[in-house]
């Protein structure tokens, strides 16, 4: 049994799930996609109804019929030779992606953390709503629109104020660096001056009070949940602008929502999401218990941070699904 | 030309059916001012710069035991989970002690890529 990580070749995360899956005697193949075609090569045949082959490089290979388990971390896009046209490349690189992700996605019987086309789907954020509401989540109320006065309109509707947030990437490079954008608490100035918001669609969500915020990293069902508790006005706005005012503590949540968490990934086909959470205050029964909102679930969410300050085996986790492959009915 | 009909199709193209990333410490050849306020996305007023990464020089892939190596030792580099923290960076999911580590990690959401 071979198990294949797709990952850049600077990844300390997937480092960490490689070493365990070495020490437990598995046979591992890291794979960047960015390799290909000039330090990996492919050579598969369609025969009797399967590919038949291997991936091969100067130091490694897997037979096509061995890999049991497939770790998408985050591997690059495709590199060409250079001296080719950017005409060329776009072609290379097109018939590089139908050609070798195309034959691991008709691997049988591989597990796959995640599949890349169930993963990309699930990214689609208001289609998570959605789901995530039939699970029984809670989600913020939420307006994308290209209407300015939609945005005016949405606003009178909140008692807590709104926040702007991107429903993709928030990582830009522009001005020759890279950017980054946190949610924003949008202020009377911002809704004196809605330019912007009529060139694309625009993705709004009323404040959530919060006491604390969650990432639960779900691996295979199994929950990982670490509140994290913010020290500083901007960490209070999102957790991710200000690390180090946070402070950690594994938690368990409410059955009821770890229940929802599990469905949502069962809806969506997926073994591994990172869920960002609100754990806010109960009106009626202050202090006593928080209630949970979902925010988002990041198919491809990073914990490595989470292990560092809290604990969490997630690692182990990871190691222990993709060692043990695909099960019966899955 | 199966392939041609969704290569760049809005709602599902073949790249985003398998996702990849730039390269961790390749920077677009092309960089841009904003644009003007009229055409610039209302989400893009609020950003905070990064900077661009930086290969480590401490550590080494290794494509032998496929994991980062300490450049000076040749050992495999301490695992993550194992690290301190002394900075941090302005990413989802840091996971790493310095700058240098910090661009290790890629934005959650998949970028779909040509």
């Amino acid at each position: 049994m071979t198990i294949l990580v797709l990952a850049q070749e600077f990844d300390r995360t997937a480092d960490a799930v490689i070493t365990g899956l070495v020490e437990r005697g598995r046979h591992v193949m890291r794979v960047d996609l960015a390799w290909f075609p000039q330090q990996l090569t492919v050579d598969a045949e369609f025969r009797n109804g399967a590919w038949q082959g291997c991936l091969r490089t100067d130091q490694h290979a897997a037979d096509l019929a061995s890999i049991k388990s497939i770790w998408v971390r985050s591997p690059g896009l495709f590199r060409m030779p250079e001296g080719m046209t950017p005409v060329e490349a776009d072609y290379a690189r097109r018939e590089a992606k139908i050609g070798l992700t195309g034959i691991l996605l008709a691997l049988p019987n591989v597990l796959w953390v995640n599949r890349p086309d169930l993963a990309a789907t699930a990214a689609y954020k208001p289609l998570q709503y959605a789901i995530a509401a039939r699970c029984g989540l809670r989600i913020p109320p939420t307006l994308i629109t290209n209407r300015p006065d939609a945005v005016r309109r949405f606003a009178r509707s909140s008692s807590t104020g709104l926040v702007a947030k991107p429903l993709t990437t928030n990582l830009i490079f522009e001005d020759s660096t890279y950017k980054m954008g946190y949610t924003h608490p949008l202020t009377s100035d911002d809704l004196a001056d809605l330019r912007g918001v009529d060139v694309t669609a625009t993705h709004l969500q009323h404040w959530v009070p919060k006491v604390r915020e969650c990432r639960a990293v779900v691996v295979d069902g199994k929950i990982h949940a670490v509140a994290l508790t913010a020290g500083s006005a901007a960490s209070h706005i999102d957790w991710r602008s200000d690390f180090p005012a946070l402070s950690y503590e594994v938690i368990e949540l409410p059955e009821t929502v770890a229940t929802g968490l599990r469905m949502f990934m069962a809806e969506f086909g997926i073994v591994y999401g990172a869920f960002d959470l609100v754990l806010g205050p109960d009106a009626h029964e202050p202090g006593e218990r928080e209630v949970v909102t979902m925010l988002e679930c990041n198919v491809g969410g990073q914990y490595g941070f989470l292990e560092n300050k809290a604990g969490v085996p997630i690692t182990e986790s990871l190691v222990t699904l993709l060692a043990r492959g695909r099960t019966a009915g899955r | 030309m199966a392939g041609s009909r969704f290569a760049d199709d809005p709602l599902v193209s073949v790249s985003e059916r398998f996702p990849t990333a730039p390269s961790g410490f390749e920077v677009p050849a092309v960089s841009e001012p904003p644009s003007a306020p009229s055409t610039r996305p209302f989400g893009l007023r609020w950003l905070t710069e990064l900077g661009v990464p930086r290969q480590p020089a401490a550590t080494r892939y290794c494509p032998r035991r496929q994991v980062s190596i300490d450049v000076a030792t040749g050992l495999p580099a301490p695992l993550l989970n194992k690290l301190e923290w002394t900075t941090v960076n302005h990413k989802d999911g840091d996971e790493g002690p310095s700058k240098d580590y910090d661009w290790e990690t890629v934005p959650d959401v998949p970028k779909p890529q040509k």
